[in-house]
């Protein structure tokens, strides 16, 4: 099977101006930005302009990334910076919303170390997912991150696969994900 | 052939993802219990992964987003060539310059540096944080040329370590929080150029 090409590669065709390059870099983390967006509970809306203007971000420096550049992390400090930019835009511009954002927002207050902690993991998780093949990294993200918890059967019917293969290849994706995580890819 | 010192994965998976008859789960906690190093490994890195699961939030981004992150991508109307590194020097430096009459007590405890180079002046303004032993960077870009400061990526780094990244604001402003105290490199990525600024001090007062 062929192997997904690096993240550094994706970059080289992207300064090349491969557009499909491009999708394939937005198809990896887009999740990951909008998911880092929405743990300070922004809006659906405000987590989609904090994962534009990352991306946005992204593509203004495409020159400057470097080979060693980690492009998770670099997204994830990026969505993180943003969406805590959005939540201060939020307070000032509507103070009378603060009682509620104080109850919604766990960024803020005594809860951000456990913010944190979630966007080092989301950050963690992103980075093995975006590094496998995209059945791969479809197929784990509805077994284990679809809120909806759908079953095999249901997996199986969304990515036209054979229910009885759902198991097996979730082994062998699930085993994939360790071995990038762990270094051994 | 399995080893008799090892779980199959996807047997592992199941076990403790709780899709095991109560029978089957006692099974494969006993060989679990007897099984090498490398399914142990497994056994704590599966854990791992579905702690981590747990705590995360994955959600799917709205259906237009894709569509409009695309449109972001323009293809360069030339070949793209090595990134072009432009040095901004220190041209002014608040702490080696008396404080001018009437300056009050608090602005004192802040430092106002200068950098500049062909392509833009950066002016940096560091200011004791929160935390008694950080500080806070504001930053203010302002292009020599007709250029937009607006939206630029203003990268920050401590030696090989990259600190945060910031995008400049409508007025080409972008700010860095709670730093520690030492040596940093900003670099302004401005069209196909990266302004570097070395080594510029984050403390608010010149070391020896």
């Amino acid at each position: 099977m062929k192997s997904p090409l690096s993240d550094w590669e994706l970059i080289g065709a992207c300064r090349a101006g491969s557009a499909p390059a491009w999708e394939q870099l937005v198809s990896r983390y887009e999740r990951l930005v909008f998911s880092i967006a929405r743990t300070y509970s922004l809006p659906r809306d405000d987590a989609a302009d904090v994962t534009q203007t990352a991306f946005l971000a992204l593509f203004r420096s495409l020159g400057g990334l470097r080979e060693d550049t980690r492009l998770s992390a670099w997204l994830a400090t990026v969505a993180h910076r943003e969406a805590r930019r959005t939540l201060w835009r939020v307070r000032h511009e509507h103070p009378d919303a603060l009682d509620l954002l104080d109850e919604r927002l766990p960024a803020l207050g005594g809860a951000e170390n456990e913010a944190m902690e979630r966007w080092e993991l989301a950050e963690w998780l992103h980075h093995g997912l975006g590094a496998l093949g995209d059945r791969c990294r479809e197929l784990l993200l509805a077994l284990y991150f679809d809120p909806a918890g759908p079953s095999y059967g249901e997996v199986a019917a969304r990515l036209g696969i054979p229910v009885g293969s759902v198991g097996p290849r979730r082994a062998r994706c699930l085993e994939q994900l360790r071995q990038i995580l762990q270094g051994r890819a | 052939m399995t080893k008799p010192d090892t779980v199959p994965f996807e047997r592992l998976a199941d076990w403790l993802e709780h899709r095991l008859s109560p029978a089957e789960a006692a099974a494969v906690a006993r060989q679990a219990e007897r099984a090498g190093p490398e399914t142990r490994r497994r056994i704590a890195w599966l854990r791992a992964f579905l702690g981590a699961r747990a705590a995360v939030v994955v959600e799917a981004p709205p259906p237009g987003l894709r569509a409009a992150l695309l449109r972001q991508f323009q293809p360069p109307a030339r070949p793209p060539g090595p990134l072009r590194r432009v040095v901004a020097a220190l041209s002014f430096d608040s702490a080696a310059a008396p404080a001018p009459a009437g300056v009050r007590a608090v602005e004192a405890r802040a430092r106002q540096l200068i950098f500049a180079c062909e392509l833009v002046e950066v002016a940096l303004s560091l200011r004791p944080g929160r935390r008694s032993d950080r500080l806070d960077v504001n930053g203010q870009v302002y292009p020599r040329g007709p250029g937009s400061a607006a939206g630029l990526v203003a990268r920050l780094s401590r030696g090989e370590d990259l600190v945060d990244i910031s995008l400049t604001s409508d007025l080409g402003e972008f700010s860095f929080s709670a730093l520690p105290p030492g040596p940093y490199q900003l670099e302004l990525f401005v069209e196909d150029s990266a302004v570097l600024i070395d080594a510029f001090p984050v403390e608010l007062n010149p070391g020896p």
